[in-house]
């Protein structure tokens, strides 16, 4: 009689098997064709594997095999993005410590793991909270930091009064905090950032270099990226002299200005409205634009709102006086934080300027037709065409027009052609516990001072050390043996920073690490990684398209110019996965 | 999901319901049957193991019966469509298909051969298959992979073997012999699938050594193709 297919035991046996066999176990074979195929490493949460996991991990084992049995040299590693807001939440609500409560659910994990059949060489494990990795974590940034890539400035954070602490985007809902719904503010604090700007044109010109990358990802990293070309233009405040610096990528419609709208965050706003009338109103505009997280006032479900300053400006093409007003559409930390309105030739202008009976002047117009009275227009005409009104530029193409004028701001110095990115620096501090501590020491004498590398890593206290519910400051703030140091370059009392790093930053160079191996001496072994980089198959979902891969790629350029690695593009090829759906939802188990 | 099915099944079914970049919908219905395909795969190995030869003697393709051609033919096939399925366009679902496919051909051939009685031939195609099916399927499902691998004296892991590689000859359908002749004397032979266009077999033609060979230092006049029959070539 035959045999049934018996596929517990079946599996149990071979699990057993590969837990001892050398499978996927792999050093530097020059003779060989390495292949590094990595997959997205997991948040090691209470919750397990879900079905996204189970489909990702599959892929990535079902081509590790498949490239083992090619003969090629395979590296498929694993590790734990182990750093993060649940393991500290998990903790505030149930009393369990974060690092036991994440080892603990690291294990369970590598059960699920087994059970699937999958199959890693472990001796290659990272976990991003441990000590031995996030000591390399802030040894890198110490290297940004002497590298003038990370700095220090006031930026403006969501602040909850009730709860006297800072609350990230996702944490506000409607203007209200998450935990106590009271309004939130908007606070001057001093952070940590990364600068990422320095590399905005390489991320998006190597994209070019990505073949591997499936389109629809370089299109949002290229998005995300924002590049435009264009003129930035001067405007003078009238009476005062000071300069309104705008940008803008239709120079050609300049003569058509007819307002200028600074973002509520604008350093003039408040010399403006000092002696308005209506100081109270715009007082009161400003704070409450303020409340609102900056891509809810950027979607276009927004209600447009302006509010007149008592000020004009002179429009340095035609010398014409019009009109400033605060607009909450406008973001001050993107281009310039002014915009000139051209309400002929811009849609949301245009609504504007009918919403508060502001003058539209038309200066394009389409090369077929003699249209020009505002009058009858239903909407802007946003299409290039031909000058008209335009004093000189009268009769050019709206390109040519832009390059005249871009010269012309030039030549008398009131602007000139110049080049925008959406992107901006990376806030890379957080006001958390469960992260790893920022590894600089301020003293009284010397500054800022990095800590030595022979002091690394700044070790996290354990969490009964600090209070997890401070308020109004870093709950490594509250232990006194953390705060309390010497400073390493002149031995005096200190004080440690006492904020911790965006867990993104341990993600973002963790693929150098396990070439790395679990190497004590090193954070990255340039040998090793040049043999097994950059990684040929990177496996996982798309919800990571923009945030990780860019600051990923931003990490290996860095770390390229530092001569810490040799390529400094670390993915060849992108494979994104889908969901797994039950009744159209996502699955979670 | 494993509880119930195991992890070959859970791998199996992720992997078979949509390429890589498109969101699957959980179906008890497709769960269930991929459960049930590798055990029909389980049970087809337990069966064929008895015509199982480790080293059984190479039947030339040329020589075989049409049964055992259309086998190895299949064979072959998915050989070449695996490899390029995971290997190049990481498609995975359509592989796991012609894994099916070809499990559709075999089983009525296994049934035969158990009815009127195996041959070198049928040991030959019979082993063949096993061996390079179970290659394949084992990175997808690797627990049965080492499992029925074991069984066929081959070595102690599946992932200690090579990828099966395929023969592109043994991959096209059945194929005809045409003689090209040079001013009417046959001079090569070529193998076209019986609906070859004109087009291809003229330039398959004159693109044999053996043409060039004869029409070296002669202008081309004209090109004859007779369907299903010969290519004439007039030189002078
Ligand atoms: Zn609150
Ligand atoms: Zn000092």
């Amino acid at each position: 009689m035959n045999k049934e297919y018996e596929f517990k035991s079946l599996e149990k046996k071979w699990q057993d098997v590969w837990k001892e066999s050398d499978l996927l176990k792999v050093t530097e074979d020059k003779d060989k064709e390495k292949m590094y195929i990595l997959t997205q490493f997991p948040y090691p949460s209470g919750d397990g594997l879900h079905m996204g996991h189970t489909r990702v991990y599959s892929i990535g084992d079902l081509l590790a095999r498949y490239y083992w049995m090619q003969g090629k040299n395979v590296l498929s590693p694993m590790g734990w993005d182990a750093f993060g807001l649940p393991a500290e939440n998990a903790s505030k609500k149930r009393g369990v410590a974060p690092d036991k409560w994440t080892l603990a659910n690291i294990d369970q994990m590598k059960e699920q793991f087994a059970k699937l059949g999958l199959v890693y060489d472990w001796k290659r494990e990272v976990t991003t909270c441990l000590p031995d990795y996030y000591k390399w974590t802030q040894w890198l940034f110490i290297q940004f930091l002497k590298n003038d890539l990370a700095y220090k400035k006031a930026s403006k954070v969501n602040w909850c009064n009730t709860c006297e602490t800072v609350l990230a985007n996702e944490q506000v809902k409607n203007g209200q905090c998450e935990y106590c719904d009271s309004e939130v503010e908007k606070k001057d604090l001093e952070q940590w950032f990364f600068r990422i700007t320095n590399y905005s044109d390489r991320l998006l010109e190597d994209l070019d270099n990505l073949p591997g990358w499936p389109d629809r990802v370089k299109t949002m990293q290229a998005n995300w990226i924002g590049k435009s070309t264009g003129v930035e233009l001067d405007f003078t405040v009238k009476d005062s002299g000071e300069k309104i610096r705008v940008f803008t990528t239709r120079a050609d419609t300049a003569f058509g200005v007819t307002y200028l709208v600074l973002a509520p965050e604008h350093p003039l706003v408040e010399k403006l409205s000092k002696d308005a009338p209506n100081r109270g109103e715009i007082k009161e505009f400003v704070n409450d634009t303020l409340k609102t997280a900056e891509f809810m006032r950027m979607s276009d479900e927004m209600e447009k709102k302006g509010i007149p300053l008592n000020a004009t400006c002179i429009n340095p093409l035609t010398g014409e006086e019009v009109p400033i007003l605060i607009g909450n559409y406008v973001i001050y930390e993107y281009g310039t934080g002014a915009v000139m309105a051209v309400p002929a030739h811009d849609q949301r202008d245009f609504e504007f300027a009918k919403k508060y009976d502001l003058p539209i002047k038309v200066v394009i117009k389409d090369k077929d037709s003699d249209e020009t009275t505002p009058e009858n227009m239903q909407q802007a005409f946003v299409e290039k065409g031909v000058m008209v009104n335009s004093g000189e530029f009268t009769n050019m193409t709206s390109d040519e027009g832009i390059k005249k004028i871009a010269a012309k701001a030039h030549k008398e110095d009131f602007g000139g052609e110049t080049e925008n990115f959406r992107l901006r620096d990376w806030l890379i501090s957080r006001q958390r516990y469960w992260g790893a501590p920022i590894p600089v020491v301020y003293c009284e004498k010397c500054g800022v001072v990095p800590e030595k590398d022979e002091n690394l890593p700044v070790m996290l206290p354990t969490v009964d050390k600090v209070d997890l519910s401070a308020k109004g400051k870093s709950p490594l703030g509250t232990c006194d043996d953390f705060v309390n140091t010497t400073c390493p370059e002149c031995g005096a009392k200190a004080k440690r920073e006492t904020d911790t790093m965006d867990t993104f930053i341990c993600s973002s160079w963790y693929y150098f690490r396990y070439p790395t191996g679990q190497d004590p001496e090193k954070a990255i072994d340039k040998e090793k990684v040049a043999y097994w980089h950059p990684v040929d198959k990177y496996i996982g979902g798309i919800e990571h398209a923009i945030l990780h891969l860019l600051y990923s790629r931003f990490f290996a350029k860095v770390l390229k110019d530092l001569n810490i690695v040799k390529d400094d593009e670390p993915f060849k090829q992108l494979i994104a996965q889908g969901m797994v759906n039950l009744n159209g939802a996502k699955m979670s188990k | 999901m494993i509880e119930k099915y195991g992890a070959d099944t859970t791998r199996l079914f992720i992997l078979f319901a949509a390429p890589p970049e498109k969101d699957i919908e959980w179906s008890d219905d497709a769960v269930a049957g991929c459960f049930k395909f590798l055990r029909r795969v389980y049970l087809i190995f337990e069966r064929a193991l008895k015509f199982y030869k480790k080293d059984a003697s190479v039947v030339a393709f040329e020589d075989m019966s049409s049964n055992a051609k259309d086998v190895y033919r299949k064979l072959h096939q998915t050989i070449k469509k695996a490899t390029d399925d995971v290997g190049e366009r990481h498609q995975f679902n359509t592989a796991v298909s012609s894994f099916m496919e070809f499990f559709n051909m075999f089983n009525p051939y296994l049934t035969e051969i158990e009815k009127n009685g195996s041959d070198g031939e049928a040991e030959f195609v019979i082993s063949e298959s096993l061996r390079d099916t179970i290659k394949m399927l084992a990175p997808f499902c690797p627990h049965i992979g080492e499992e029925l691998y074991s069984n066929l004296g081959l070595g102690k892991s599946v992932f200690d073997a090579k990828w099966p590689e395929y023969k592109k000859e043994y991959c096209v359908e059945d194929s005809i012999e045409i003689p090209i002749m040079i001013n009417g004397k046959i001079r090569d032979r070529i193998n076209i699938a019986p609906d070859e266009i004109e087009d291809k077999v003229k330039e398959m033609a004159l693109s044999s050594d053996k043409t060039k060979k004869y029409s070296e230092g002669k202008t081309i006049r004209k090109v004859i193709f007779v369907k299903g029959k010969l290519v004439n070539i007039v030189v002078s």
